[in-house]
Order: structure tokens, then sequence, then C-alpha cells
């Protein structure tokens, strides 16, 4: 699965957590979850177990604990996935 | 079960010789938020440990539980963050108490209180007695300038001063989840004694404060 792929289905996992669509128009490996797509720190667990069903990985507390962008997720998931 | 409780506000307390040291966390979750129907099946196993649970299992009020545990992870991690280095942020590593009066952390036991109000769950955590509250943020309010209005508005009687005089400041941090560290207050332009927590879900702002550690 390229990097490109990845993003576009941690994007797909994200979208139903994040309220404003608008925010998503633009999202790009340096996006904050937080800041910018104003998701709560919930709701990022929520994401990671998303992350886990779909990936087929296991996301450890101290990776999850650095997962700030939209691109950290990705880099997560190939390093994973290698 | 332990009784839920109001937050016993002690305006007095918050200067009060017998809660210095503490460094406070708090974190509210708005309890009707719709957002929270997306709740994974997992989450409980992921933020919670067997003890937890299993009183989860048993409990009349699962989902209050449930954020009330949340809520008081996130405090106890807030308050803890302010003790040096910020920790790996593992909710199962913080452990609540079955009665939800303290967070165990490693060796580290904090004091909490939990305030089940009407629609949420408000949790403070690492001082005994402290000032805390959570209200409704004004519709088509920024939830930030909100809390920090509450904060101000509430604090500035307790103080002596007008709440224009009172600033909630946030310096960037690499070590947080989105970037900032925590609120430190300033009156009249200088910092103050008080250490402070503020947060905000959904619907619902909310802040704590106590004299702070070292002081």
């Amino acid at each position: 699965m390229t990097q490109e792929e990845v993003m576009e289905k941690v994007v797909g996992i994200l979208k139903p957590f994040v309220k404003s669509p608008e925010a998503l128009a633009s999202v790009s490996m340096q996006t904050s979850i937080l800041k910018d797509l104003k998701i709560n720190s919930a709701r990022l667990v929520d994401i990671v177990l998303e992350i886990e069903d779909t990936f087929g990985i296991a996301v450890k507390d101290e990776d999850a604990d650095k997962v700030k962008t939209v691109g950290d997720a990705v880099t997560l998931i190939v390093q994973a996935k290698v | 079960m332990p009784s839920w409780r109001p937050h016993q506000d002690v305006g007095a307390a918050v200067l009060s010789p017998r809660v210095r040291g503490a460094a406070v966390g708090d974190d509210v979750v708005d309890l009707e938020d719709p957002a929270l129907a997306l709740t994974h099946p997992r989450f409980a196993e992921r933020v919670c440990d067997e003890d937890e649970r299993a009183r989860l299992a048993c409990s009349r009020e699962p989902k209050a539980l449930l954020w009330a545990l949340f809520a008081a992870k996130e405090a106890a991690f807030k308050a803890v963050s302010k003790g040096g280095a910020t920790p790996v942020f593992a909710h199962r590593r913080f452990c609540v108490a079955p009665d939800l009066e303290s967070v165990r952390y490693g060796a580290l036991v904090l004091p909490l209180e939990i305030e089940l109000g009407d629609g949420f769950v408000h949790a403070v955590a690492g001082a005994r007695a402290p000032t805390a509250m959570a209200r409704r943020i004004p519709p088509g309010a920024d939830p930030s300038a909100a809390v920090r209005e509450l904060v101000a508005r509430e604090l500035a009687p307790r103080l002596g001063v007008r709440s224009e005089h009172i600033e909630v400041v946030r310096e960037p941090s690499s070590d947080t989840y989105d970037g900032l560290g925590p609120p430190r207050l300033f009156v009249r332009g200088a910092p103050s004694h008080l250490d402070i927590s503020m947060s905000h879900d959904g619907r619902f702002a909310a802040f704590a404060a106590c004299v702070g550690p070292g002081r």
C-alpha cells in the first residue's frame, strides 16, 4: 500500500470525527488533528482504534501519544506495515 | 457506587496554605455530545484498566462512569505534566480509585474531585479543595475565549481585581498534543500564585484553580 493510499484511508477514518467539512478540504500531512481538525483527545482514542481495525495493526500507547498530525498517523501506519 | 457531588466552591481556600504545593488538572466532558455515539466498541478496553472495566460492567450508570473515568485520567495527566517532563499519555496507566476520590499514576496518588452536572462531567485532579466549575458556553461563542472569560469572571472577585486585569497565557510547547503548554494566570501583568487548568468540550467550558506548586 502506498503512502498516498494510506493517507486516503486515514482521511476516511478522520471524516466522521471532523465537525467542519471545510477543514478536511485542505488536509495534508502537516494538518494538526487537534488544532486544524478540532478533534479532541477522546476522539483521537477512537481514531487510533479505527486505525488498528482498518490496517490490522496494534498501536502501542507510546506510538499513539506521538500522533499529532495526519502525517504522524500515516507514518505510524506505513512503518507498522513494513 | 460513590455518590456524585458538586464541587465545593471554597474561594477562600484557593489562598489557603493547606493546599499549597499542588498542581491542578481538569477535564470536562459534554455527556450529550453527538460525537459520543461514535465511541469505538474497544474504547473502554483502551482507556480503562481491568479493575475499572469491571466497575463499568457493574455500574448502573456506565456511560456517566466511563466519561468520569476518562475525564479523571485527562485531569490527572494535566496535573502530572506540570511536574516536569510530560509523561507518555497512556490512559490505562492512570488508575482511578473505586471511590472516585483519587487517581494513581505509578507511585503518585493525586486527589480527585468529580462533579456530575446537568449534561456534563467535570473532573479535577491534583489539588484538595480547588476552586472549580463548569458552565455552558454561550451559543456561538468561541470555546477557548469562553473558558478564559469564565476564569476571569470567577477569579477576579476572589483576587480583589477586575476581570480585565486577569489574563491566561499558554506558551508554545512541542511536548503537548495541542502545541501549547499549561495555562498560566497573570494578574495585572504579573504571574499569579494560583495554578489553573482549563478545559472545554461541546457545550461546556470549565476550569480549576489552586495555590501553585512551590509557592
